[in-house]
């Protein structure tokens, strides 16, 4: 089904419009929220939230109108949310285990050699350790772009940080995510 | 590695830890509209104004909302408390309510007219925080389009000023003592939607307001007045956003709703 004709039919309050939309973008958003969360359990309640908000909702959005970007911003901001206020009790400081603490060794000294740190087979976890060290925004902004294919501007308005922080942000990540990566793809 | 590879390595990160085959929430979010529209059609409100639930908890959560909802519609303190949680905007029964004319205000010889009361100054978030006796919500950004102007303290009410290039305004009211209720400020039934700010019930009037025409003796609903105001309660604070001029061709009603939520107590 045609994502305006779902919408519509949601409108009209008809659920199969909804299902379309969920069946659509449900695997997307699940990842999204899971890569600022890190607890699968609760991205998908975060994201199954968003679908019960999106139709409670539906009818404050405009006809012919994309729902990606509007839908996306709606599981951003509940993961967002939820994952500063976890991030205020759980301390990222001290890795619970041995990659983790690898993985704060080479934070804490990017130009150690990355092959020294993991190994290929770890990548994966790595990869996902080295975001979840991040900060929750940081986190989100990566989500933002890389997932929804924001624009800057609109990534800085919506953390509340200077556009400035947010190229820093992003181009920070790429570097490290190169560095885990690169030796990877090339052994 | 540039920008355009690194979404596929993300996306082939995440679908080995999550994989796709596995995510299937469907039946859930079914589950959370069908249990919130029975809930709705005893209540008879609109299908925005229902309270999504979690899969895992409606088994102990729907018997205690419905148990309340009993005692609340079965008593009168409970229909008043029902009414007064829901209601954030009075309602007026008419189009129409009699004021007095311009023409009927007598001005002796060297007195101005009454005007009303001129904005309280400018001040900072700080300045303000220091003078009211509750925590307000503040943005953690300037929405695009406006310009922040600082706060404005009424008594202990809050108000935060923003404005567009062409002279419109956002303003944030926050207060402890209820909203500001005028005979002004009321608004027929029908502009009135229930709406949701995360998980706060809310009302929204779109557009329109109460005006007075020059040399009329009644103030008439105006319903393309460029006015819109959004009220709800958070934490016993009445939150209200209104919007004046051109501020809404910087903001939708969808972004209005995603303003509200993003309000915080800022350190």
């Amino acid at each position: 089904m045609d994502e305006q004709i779902a919408i519509s039919r949601l409108k009209q309050g008809d659920l199969n419009g909804l299902e379309t939309l969920v069946n659509r973008y449900q695997v997307q958003s699940v990842h999204a929220a899971y890569l600022i969360l890190y607890d699968r359990s609760l991205a998908e309640d975060i994201v199954q939230s968003a679908f019960v908000k999106a139709a409670q909702r539906i009818h404050q959005f405009g006809d012919g109108r994309p729902f990606a970007p509007w839908f996306s911003r709606i599981v951003v901001n509940d993961a967002l949310k939820l994952a500063k206020r976890q991030s205020r009790s759980i301390s990222l400081d001290e890795p619970g285990d041995e990659s983790a603490a690898q993985l704060a060794k080479w934070l804490a000294d990017p130009d150690l050699n990355p092959e020294q740190v993991l190994e290929q087979k770890e990548a994966r976890q790595v990869i996902l350790k080295a975001i979840q060290s991040l900060p929750p925004e940081q986190r989100a902004a990566i989500v933002m772009k890389y997932f929804f294919d924001m624009r800057m501007s609109e990534i800085s308005t919506k953390t509340g940080r200077p556009l400035t922080t947010i190229k820093w942000w992003l181009r920070d990540a790429r570097e490290r995510l190169r560095a885990l990566i690169d030796p990877i793809q090339g052994s | 590695m540039n920008d355009k590879t690194i979404p596929s390595i993300l996306k082939d990160v995440l679908e080995e830890e999550i994989p796709s085959s596995q995510v299937n929430l469907w039946p859930a979010v079914k589950h959370d509209l069908v249990a919130g529209k029975l809930q709705q059609n005893q209540q008879g409100d609109k299908m925005n104004t229902l309270k999504s639930r979690r899969i895992s908890r409606p088994a102990l959560l729907v018997p205690l909302a419905l148990g309340l909802l009993i005692v609340i519609s079965a008593t009168p303190q409970g229909q008043t408390f029902a009414q007064n949680v829901v209601e954030f905007f009075t309602r007026s029964e008419s189009t129409t309510f009699p004021v007095e004319s311009y023409n009927d205000v007598a001005v002796a010889p060297g007195e101005q007219l009454p005007t009303s009361m001129p904005p309280a100054p400018l001040i900072s978030a700080a300045e303000a925080k220091a003078q009211v006796g509750f925590e307000f919500l503040e943005l953690p950004y300037v929405p695009g389009g406006f310009t922040y102007l600082g706060v404005r303290l009424y008594g202990n009410n809050v108000s935060m000023d923003y404005m567009t290039a062409g002279y419109g305004h956002l303003v944030i009211m926050q207060s402890q003592g209820g909203f500001y209720q005028s005979e002004w400020n009321t608004v027929p039934g029908d502009n009135v939607l229930p709406v949701k700010i995360g998980d706060l019930d809310g009302e929204l009037v779109s557009q329109g307001s109460f005006v007075q025409y020059p040399g009329e003796n009644i103030a008439t609903w105006n319903p393309d007045a460029s006015i819109t105001r959004l009220r709800w309660v958070d934490s016993g604070i009445s939150m209200e956003i209104a919007l004046y001029g051109d501020a809404h061709h910087h903001l939708d009603l969808a972004g209005l709703i995603e303003l509200a939520e993003n309000l915080a107590i800022q350190p």
